[in-house]
């Protein structure tokens, strides 16, 4: 029989703001187990807390399992600066109140509905019965808010590896969405050009593109893509190598060691896969798992979306957020989506929705007009598309 | 000094069928703990698998500064336990997969993923007044997502999830009819037309659209925070007379529960009646503050509660399918739910249908696919609504926290606006 255990431990510390108010603070120390098993070539899962109930939980399971896998991999952990902060292990509920005040003191006519801080250390182990023995301690930051403003409302968010949040920068762009958003204005139906901002093309990209790269929905004919695909004027990188990259990390959840890929540049040029998918589409290191208690499957780590030529953003409209991302068709690239923070000519825009498909959408870049920043695990500037219908 | 200490045990076992073979088949067990403690009107929270003492320890040291939180107090003293015709885990797993390979044999489709999920939660909460509560409730529900190509490569999923046992899964193979049915047509499938229409909706869609346009705004917390359009409106006339909106936690749909995760009983609660504002939803804390009734206090496993809905639904209106269809005349005619989100604070809101019709003199005409809309909590003061009233399951996320809901309406006619071509 061949074994993986995977192992996380979580001490998390989050303090919840509500109507301006510090509310909550909590922490939470968390440690679970997720094993698979390998048993006549038949891949169990099981997850828990008791290590010895989940190991004859996943060896009970795999008799039913149709998922064959020969055995799990022996490979080094790759080389990563900026996955762990020292400093997060003497985060003091001092610290956290004095993080409450920059919230407090960033804003100035707008009121914070609601906000989160969180501090999480994760302590990752992978053992397997091929020889492997990876450990990895990350350490992750999360700031988001919500600000209201006479009927109006602003969302931002922003994240780090290191202990220190942009808090300030992040309440005042919730702000000043918050402050434009309360004179938001009617514009008429028709094809405009299009700013999407960084919060905005990770919404949109991350229930429409990023799907159709998964090496499990290419082979299972649930992706448009092909290699050689000709997506237009955009480079995209898949890096869990990214030093302090959100979403970086040494080595996979079945212990591949982190690679570095270009998935996209002009035309596809590979997709990035988890274990099980490797033969077909190479070892890219993407075997992830959504939480503890899922097995490993394609996930992307940082994608790093690259655009050619800097353009201004006049007479645009400029989309901030978007509302309902989530309900986009992520099989087909068509969306049907509503602009939450949206602006045309200094002028904030209301009850406005943007109708298109991804892959027609990507054939319209103009340029980006912005430097890169990192939302959730997206890395990319504001880019501007020409042409898009607007209802 | 109010404390209270919640304890959940979750074991969860689940088989996906990938294009027919048994594929990450799991089972999952979660046991752990919450510690509130509300001290000088300051929640300091701990969550961990420790003893009490200890546990209540971590979370009063968490209390770090003076605040205005204050908590209804009421005193909960209950047992319950749901007991299917047919328990899930009695049931052999080889007639489960059985099942699901008999689903798949009867797709006609390209690809397709099918899921059997059951779990049962056990859920134990005492507090400092002296609350005991505990309770057991079996959840279990099939999906399925299938993948067909034509002109466009789409997909169609469909669901049936309930409380309960095995027995609630008889109707399952309509699921695999419909798909067979809607999907082949669905990949030549038309774009929508564009801009604000009649706009008739299939019971399915109509419960995600009284969730998103009404629901979120009903919650409490939004209405503290300054984030919801509802603030200050109880009382006040915010539908049309024909509108009565409930929220329902007794009722054994997907979003069931015999008490909230705050150990108060739960009750169904009218939120809208004949078009007044009656209530808000109510955490203990929303309810002590705004003078409302708690219940609706729910987490996602051990994690802090919050005002959440459970079975929302509006309540059945006079109108035939066939007359809503004549009234309608010429718009849109949509079917099931991608999924919504709103904006309470500015009333706007998102959901996207499956698929749908265009109505062209009250003729259901040809379909169309991806079909976005968006609106205002106005929409709700001129709908016309039928007959049957059906529920439709789902998760329902907020604040990082995602709980089992049921949505429920009629069809319903009103003028929204679509986006499209």
């Amino acid at each position: 029989m061949e074994w993986e255990i995977f192992s996380e431990k979580i001490v998390g510390y989050s303090a919840e703001i509500e109507a301006g108010k510090l509310k909550i603070l909590k922490k939470v120390v968390d440690k679970a187990y997720a094993v698979r098993v390998i048993e006549n070539g038949r891949v169990g899962f099981s997850a828990g807390r008791d290590l010895e109930k989940t190991i004859e939980s996943a060896k009970k399971i795999a008799k039913i399992s149709e998922e064959v896998l020969k055995e799990f991999p022996v490979e080094k952990a790759a080389k990563v600066d900026g996955l762990y902060d020292a400093r997060f292990e003497n985060i003091s509920n001092d610290y956290i109140k004095e993080e409450y005040e920059i919230v407090t003191s960033s804003i100035e006519k707008a009121r914070i509905a609601n906000a989160l801080i969180a501090h999480e250390i994760v302590e990752v182990e992978l053992r397997n019965s091929s020889g492997a023995e990876l450990t990895e301690k990350g350490t992750f930051s999360f700031f988001s808010v919500e600000t209201v403003f006479n009927g109006g409302s602003g969302f931002a968010q922003t994240q780090s590896r290191k202990i220190e949040l942009d808090i300030e920068k992040t309440v005042t762009y919730a702000e000043e969405l918050a402050l434009k958003s309360a004179k938001a204005e009617k514009i008429d139906s028709g094809y405009y050009d299009l700013v999407l901002m960084p919060q905005a093309i990770h919404q949109l990209f991350s229930h429409t593109l990023y799907p159709s790269l998964s090496a499990e929905n290419v082979a299972r004919g649930r992706s448009r893509l092909h290699i050689g695909a000709d997506l237009g004027n955009i480079r995209i990188l898949d890096d869990p190598t990214l030093p302090y990259g959100f979403a970086s990390y040494s080595f996979d959840d079945e212990g591949v060691m982190a690679r570095r890929k270009v998935l996209v540049d002009g035309k596809v040029l590979c997709f990035y896969s988890d274990l099980k998918n490797a033969e077909k589409f190479g070892l890219t290191g993407n075997g992830l798992r959504i939480s503890i208690d899922s097995p490993p499957v394609p996930m992307p780590s940082n994608l790093i979306i690259e655009v050619q030529e800097r353009v201004d953003k006049s007479r645009a409209l400029i989309i901030h957020n978007f509302l309902g991302a989530h309900t986009a068709n992520s099989v087909s690239g068509d969306f049907s989506v509503e602009t939450l923070n949206a602006e045309f000519e200094e002028k904030a825009i209301k009850g406005t929705m943007i109708y298109g498909n991804i892959f027609e959408l990507l054939s319209k870049i103009q340029g980006y007009c912005s430097d890169r920043v990192q939302i959730e695990n997206t890395l990319t500037p504001a880019i501007r598309f020409r042409s898009v219908k607007i209802i | 000094m109010f404390y209270d200490i919640r304890e959940v045990d979750i074991s969860s076992f689940t088989i996906t069928l990938e294009d027919g073979a048994v594929e990450k088949p799991k089972i999952v067990n979660i046991k752990s703990k919450c510690f509130r403690v509300l001290k000088n009107g300051f929640w300091g929270v701990f969550i961990g698998d420790v003893k009490d003492d200890e546990g209540l320890r971590e979370a009063e040291r968490n209390v770090v500064a003076r605040g205005d939180s204050e908590v209804e107090r009421s005193t909960s003293r209950g047992k319950y336990e749901m007991k299917p015709k047919i328990p899930p885990w009695d049931v052999d797993v080889e007639e489960k997969i059985a099942m699901l390979k008999d689903l798949h044999k009867s797709l006609k489709v390209r690809s397709a993923k099918i899921s059997y999920m059951e779990n049962i939660k056990k859920f134990y909460y005492r507090d400092s007044d002296g609350s005991e509560v505990e309770y057991t409730v079996p959840r279990l529900g099939i999906s399925i997502v299938a993948i067909e190509k034509g002109k466009t490569l789409q997909f169609l999923s469909k669901r049936l999830m309930k409380v309960g046992g095995f027995e609630k899964l008889k109707e399952v193979f309509k699921l695999t009819e419909e798909i067979n049915k809607i999907l082949p047509k669905l990949v030549d499938a038309r774009s929508p037309p564009a801009g604000e229409m009649n706009v008739l909706m299939d019971s399915k869609l109509a419960g995600v659209f009284i969730h998103e346009a009404f629901g979120h705004a009903a919650e409490a917390d939004h209405v503290l925070q300054g984030s919801s359009i509802l603030s200050g409106k109880i009382g006040e006339t915010i539908a049309g007379k024909n509108v009565t909106i409930v929220d329902d936690p007794t009722i054994e749909e997907f979003g069931f529960f015999p008490f909230d995760d705050e150990g108060v009983k739960a009750e169904r609660k009218i939120l809208v009646e004949n078009g007044i504002l009656k209530s808000y939803l109510h955490s203990r804390e929303t309810a002590k503050k705004l003078k409302g009734k708690p219940g609706n206090a729910r987490s996602e496993g051990i994690d802090f509660p919050i005002v959440r809905m459970s079975n929302t639904f509006l309540m059945p209106g006079d109108y035939r399918f066939d007359e809503l269809l004549e009234l309608c005349r010429n718009g849109v005619y949509l079917i099931g739910s991608k999924g919504g989100e709103t904006n309470p604070a500015t009333g706007y809101f998102h959901f996207s249908a499956q698929y749908g019709y265009i109505i062209r003199n009250g003729e259901i005409s040809e379909m169309i696919r991806d079909v976005g809309l968006m609106g205002y909590l106005e929409i709700l003061n001129n709908i016309k609504i039928g007959r049957n009233l059906n529920f439709d399951p789902g998760f329902c996320g907020k604040a990082s926290q995602t709980v089992p809901v049921a949505d429920g309406s009629p069809e319903i006619l009103c003028r929204a606006k679509v986006g499209g071509e």
